[in-house]
């Protein structure tokens, strides 16, 4: 038995959770939520259909407002004020140098005084021998960076597995363990955050599965995505485990999504295969979540 | 620059109508101001990157959206500084662990843990607000249009005379209020029969 027909009660529910219920009704209406399980289901219920509807409205004006900023991206702002701040900087370097010029000529010995056969020219040059740095007449453009929408939601779902970075490891793996001092010291550039140079040292380090694990994050850290793919599409072709190829696969699919426009068929064809629940995968809820991310930002 | 034939009031007046008109007032933001540009500012000075601003704009165009929609705003300052208060507040809330974090890089192994800790707590916010929002955004494609419109403008602060004049009900408020029970019935059995919601909570 629910409360959907009592009009007066939902509308009671709707102010609740909206706030707008005097603080010692409130109070009261609490006290009966909390002796009524029905009640407290109906609110909560009412509660999910609010945000619902407030997270409907927010994805539809998200999308207009995209497409209204399509006209002038950000990208172009950002591109537009550096272009700003460049300008700027060349006017402030004019004025120095004509400062600097100004302050040469003013020390400048006083020249000799004209004989009658040479007149002085009325726009003598001033600094003749000092060359004044004139502002171009159009600055070179920096090329403006282009956002990569889809590498920053990839940066944001990246979250290296919890025992990478446990030093553990290091005596799982008999390959590794023997090289312990090279490892060691490739896992202290990695946490020291010199992705590159760590991920070149665990190259180096053969027939290792666990030292190929750290050489793909490290690769990815250093947002060398290619090679960081390559690992982790070789570690999905072994298929040693269930668990081995589903964690290659969805650190495969951020990879692939730092190049999603290049990528698209690979990402999507790996996304389909991780959110459908009978494939169980182990990455499937950040799967479903990338999943809802992309396609919001699909609707600009 | 602020477009000359705009004042705050006129912004405020398109934002609390009709559809047209807050299609209108967006526009106008997003092309005549420098409202933009000003969080674009502020967030690149802040270690934001484009595409930071670029959420931080939206998601305080939402805030800004509902407080003038609501009454919050109470004119007591220009609406751009208004708008520019809620950006900046929406930054500090969305990215201020970055912006502390940065602030501190000397101490490295500190840092690390810090880079560490604040990784793996955004990508679960992430992980966690995504599966939300898909299941949100289930329910919510269970509104058929006229619903989905009735609901949207009753959560905006509309009252029923608006939401049945825009929505074009010839019964007026009375009508608007039977027809919003309707679609909250219908929601809440719907969601009512499908346990999942528990989940959600």
């Amino acid at each position: 038995m629910q409360y959907y027909d009592d009009d007066r009660l939902l509308d009671k529910i709707e102010d609740y959770l909206r706030g707008k219920l005097p603080a010692q009704e409130a109070a009261d209406f609490e006290r009966q939520i909390a002796a009524d399980p029905v009640l407290a289901e109906t609110v909560d219920m009412m509660r999910i259909e609010q945000q619902a509807i407030e997270l409907m409205f927010r994805e539809e004006l998200r999308a207009k407002l995209e497409a209204l900023e399509k006209s002038a991206p950000m990208s172009e702002l950002a591109a537009a004020a550096q272009h700003r701040g460049t300008k700027r900087i060349w006017l402030l370097a004019a004025l120095l140098a004509l400062l600097v010029a100004g302050g040469v000529w003013f020390f400048l010995p006083v020249p000799e005084l004209p004989t009658e056969t040479t007149k002085p020219k009325p726009d003598v040059p001033v600094a003749k021998t000092i060359e004044v740095p004139t502002e171009p007449t159009t600055e070179p453009d920096a090329p403006a960076a282009k956002p990569n929408r889809y590498l920053a939601i990839a940066e944001r779902f990246y979250l290296p597995p919890q025992d990478l970075v446990s030093q553990k490891l290091l005596s799982e793996d008999g390959n590794a363990h023997n090289r312990e001092g090279q490892f060691a010291q490739a896992v202290a550039l990695y946490e020291k955050g010199d992705f590159g140079a760590a991920a070149q040292l665990f190259s180096q380090i053969p027939d290792a599965p666990i030292a190929r694990r750290w050489e793909a994050h490290a690769f990815f850290r250093a947002k060398n995505f290619g090679k960081a793919a390559a690992i982790f599409q070789a570690q999905t072709a072994r298929q040693t485990n269930d668990a081995a190829q589903d964690e290659a696969e969805w650190y495969l699919l951020l990879c692939h999504l730092s190049d999603y426009p290049k990528h698209r068929v690979q990402a999507d064809t790996l996304l389909q295969k991780m959110t459908n629940p009978a494939n169980q995968h182990a990455y499937r809820e950040q799967a479903t979540g990338l999943q809802a991310r992309l396609r919001a930002n699909g609707r600009q | 620059m602020k477009h000359p034939e705009w004042t705050d009031s006129d912004l405020i007046r398109d934002l609390r109508g009709t559809e047209a008109m807050r299609d209108r007032a967006w526009a106008h933001i997003l092309e005549h101001t420098d409202w933009r540009a000003s969080v674009l500012k502020f967030v690149l000075k802040n270690n934001g990157s484009t595409e930071d601003a670029r959420e931080v704009f939206q998601e305080a165009m939402f805030s800004f959206y509902q407080s003038i929609r609501s009454g919050r705003f109470e004119s007591k300052s220009g609406l751009k500084t208004y708008f520019i208060a809620i950006a900046k507040n929406k930054w500090f809330r969305m990215f201020g662990n970055r912006v502390r974090h940065q602030k501190h890089e000397d101490n490295l192994a500190r840092a690390l843990d810090r880079e560490a800790h604040w990784d793996g707590r955004r990508a679960e916010e992430a992980f966690m607000s995504e599966d939300r929002q898909e299941y949100l955004l289930k329910i919510a494609a269970l509104f058929g249009e006229r619903c989905k419109q009735i609901m949207q403008l009753f959560s905006q602060g509309f009252d029923m005379e608006e939401i049945a004049r825009e929505v074009g009900l010839s019964g007026g408020a009375d009508a608007a209020k039977r027809e919003k029970y309707r679609c909250l019935q219908r929601i809440l059995r719907h969601i009512a029969d499908n346990p999942e919601w528990k989940n959600h909570i």
